[in-house]
C-alpha cells in the first residue's frame, strides 16, 4: 500500500511516560490533505510502521476508512474523512485505558479545566471558540480526552470547525481553506487563529452543560445542576465512543466532585460566551 | 398477578453499581451501558433488594424509612385532602419502581 501521509495522534498521558499513539495512513492525496489540515499538530513524517488506520479510494465505489476492528465505507470524501474521525477517536479511546475519549469541548480557564460535554448541535464549538476568543486556551472541540482517574483533561490537537452561523455569532471572519470543498460552509480555526493556544494538561474544575434553546427569552442562565446529572451527561457522551466500565463510571463520579457543575441555558450564543467568560475568568481577569 | 409478585424476592444484580453523587443516587448497568438517576424512593427501594426480602417487605422498610402516616382515604372514611391528590402509598410507590427496575434488566432473573 502506497500511503501519501501518515499522521500520528498521541495523548501524552503523563510527562516522560508517553501515551497512545494512532498511526494514519492515507492513500488519496486529497484525502491526506484534509487529514493534515485538520489535525496539523499531530503531523509526524511517514515511519516505516504500519498504519493503525487506513483511508483508502475505491475509485467509483468511494473510499473505505479500515482499521484493525472495522472496515467502513464512504461514498463521498468529505464523508469518508468524517468516518475516519470516528474511527480514530474509538482507536484512541481503544487506546487509552482509564480514560475517558467523550464528544464535548474544553478550555483552561481560572482554577482549571472546563467541560462542555454535548451532542452535535449543543452549540458546545460556539461557546469554546467564543471563550479561546477571550483568553481561554482550548483543550479540544468535539473530542475529549479525560483521565478518568486524576481527573485531568488532555488536548486534543483536532481544529475547530464552525459553520459559517457560528462564525457571524462570534464575529470571527469565515475561512477559506483547501477543505472548504469538502465541508461548504465550514471553517476549521487553530487557537492561533481565535487569539489562543492549546491549552497543557488540565485538572478538572467546572462542568457546564449547554442547553440552547430557541424558546429562551431574555439573557442567558448560568443554574447549577446536581452531580448525578452531570455525571450521567457526560457518561452519555463518553458512550457514543466507548464501553463504560464500572471503574470508569466511580472515577468519573469523582473527578465531577469537587468540580463546579451547572447548565447554560441561552439562545444567542454571543451572550452565553459573554456570561461564561465573566463566570469563568471573575477570579483573576 | 400483584399478590405472586408480592412474594417475590427481589434481588439487585451484583454487577449493577449504586452510587451517591451529591443529592442524587446512581445506578450503573455495565452490561447495557446505561445510567439510571433514581429518587429517594427508588434508591432507597433498590438498598432493600437483597434477594431475602418481599416485595411487600421492601414497601414496609420504604414506608418505615419515610415514617410515612396510616394511609386513610376518602374512601375509607377520611376527608378528601384540601392540598390536592396524595402521593400513591408506598406499597403501589415500590411496586413501580420494582417493575421499571425489572423493566431495565437491573434484578436478577429480569431482562431488559
Amino acid at each position: 500500500m502506497k500511503t501519501a501521509s501518515v499522521v500520528a495522534f498521541r495523548a501524552e498521558t503523563d510527562e516522560g511516560a508517553g501515551g497512545a499513539t494512532v498511526r494514519v495512513g492515507v492513500e488519496v492525496t486529497a484525502a491526506a490533505a484534509a487529514v493534515s489540515v485538520l489535525f496539523p499538530d499531530y503531523r509526524v513524517p511517514p515511519g516505516s510502521e504500519p498504519p493503525d488506520l487506513v483511508l483508502a479510494s475505491l475509485g467509483e465505489r468511494g473510499y473505505s476508512v479500515r482499521s484493525k476492528r472495522e472496515h467502513l465505507g464512504a461514498p463521498t470524501l468529505s464523508e469518508a474523512v468524517g468516518l475516519l474521525e470516528q474511527v480514530l477517536t474509538r482507536e484512541l479511546a481503544a487506546s487509552l485505558p482509564g480514560f475517558g475519549v467523550l464528544h464535548g469541548a474544553a478550555v483552561g480557564a481560572t482554577g482549571g479545566a472546563v467541560l462542555i460535554p454535548g451532542p452535535g448541535g449543543a452549540g458546545k464549538s460556539t461557546l469554546a471558540a467564543g471563550l479561546a476568543a477571550r483568553g481561554c486556551p482550548l483543550l479540544g472541540d468535539d473530542v475529549v480526552l479525560l483521565d478518568l482517574e486524576r481527573g485531568v483533561l488532555y488536548p486534543f490537537k483536532r481544529l475547530v470547525k464552525l459553520d459559517d452561523r457560528a462564525t457571524g455569532i462570534l464575529r470571527v471572519p469565515p475561512r477559506s481553506g483547501p477543505l472548504r470543498s469538502l465541508w461548504p460552509e465550514r471553517s476549521l480555526f487553530h487557537p492561533r487563529d481565535l487569539g489562543s493556544s492549546w491549552a497543557p494538561p488540565s485538572s478538572l474544575s467546572a462542568v457546564i452543560l449547554p442547553r440552547r434553546d430557541d424558546a429562551h427569552s431574555g439573557d442567558p442562565v448560568l443554574r447549577p445542576v446536581s452531580g448525578g446529572e452531570a455525571v450521567k451527561e457526560i457518561l452519555e457522551q463518553v458512550l457514543l465512543v466507548e464501553r463504560v466500565g464500572s471503574e470508569e463510571f466511580l472515577a468519573t463520579a469523582d473527578a465531577v466532585a469537587s468540580a463546579r457543575l451547572a447548565e447554560l441555558r441561552f439562545r444567542r450564543s454571543d451572550r452565553a460566551v459573554e456570561l461564561l467568560a465573566s463566570e469563568l475568568l471573575r477570579q483573576h481577569p | 398477578m400483584e399478590a405472586t409478585e408480592a412474594r417475590h424476592r427481589p434481588h439487585a444484580r451484583d454487577d449493577v453499581v449504586f452510587r451517591r453523587v451529591d443529592e442524587d443516587w446512581l445506578l450503573f448497568d455495565p452490561v447495557a451501558q446505561e445510567i439510571h438517576v433514581l429518587n429517594l424512593s427508588a434508591a432507597l427501594t433498590w438498598s432493600f433488594c437483597d434477594g431475602r426480602r418481599t416485595e411487600a417487605e421492601i414497601a414496609r422498610e420504604v414506608a418505615r424509612a419515610f415514617e410515612a402516616p396510616p394511609e386513610v382515604g376518602p374512601d375509607e372514611g377520611g376527608e378528601p385532602d384540601p392540598r390536592g391528590p396524595r402521593e400513591p402509598p408506598p406499597e403501589v410507590r415500590v411496586r413501580e419502581i420494582l417493575r421499571r427496575f425489572r423493566a431495565a434488566g437491573l434484578l436478577e432473573g429480569s431482562s431488559a
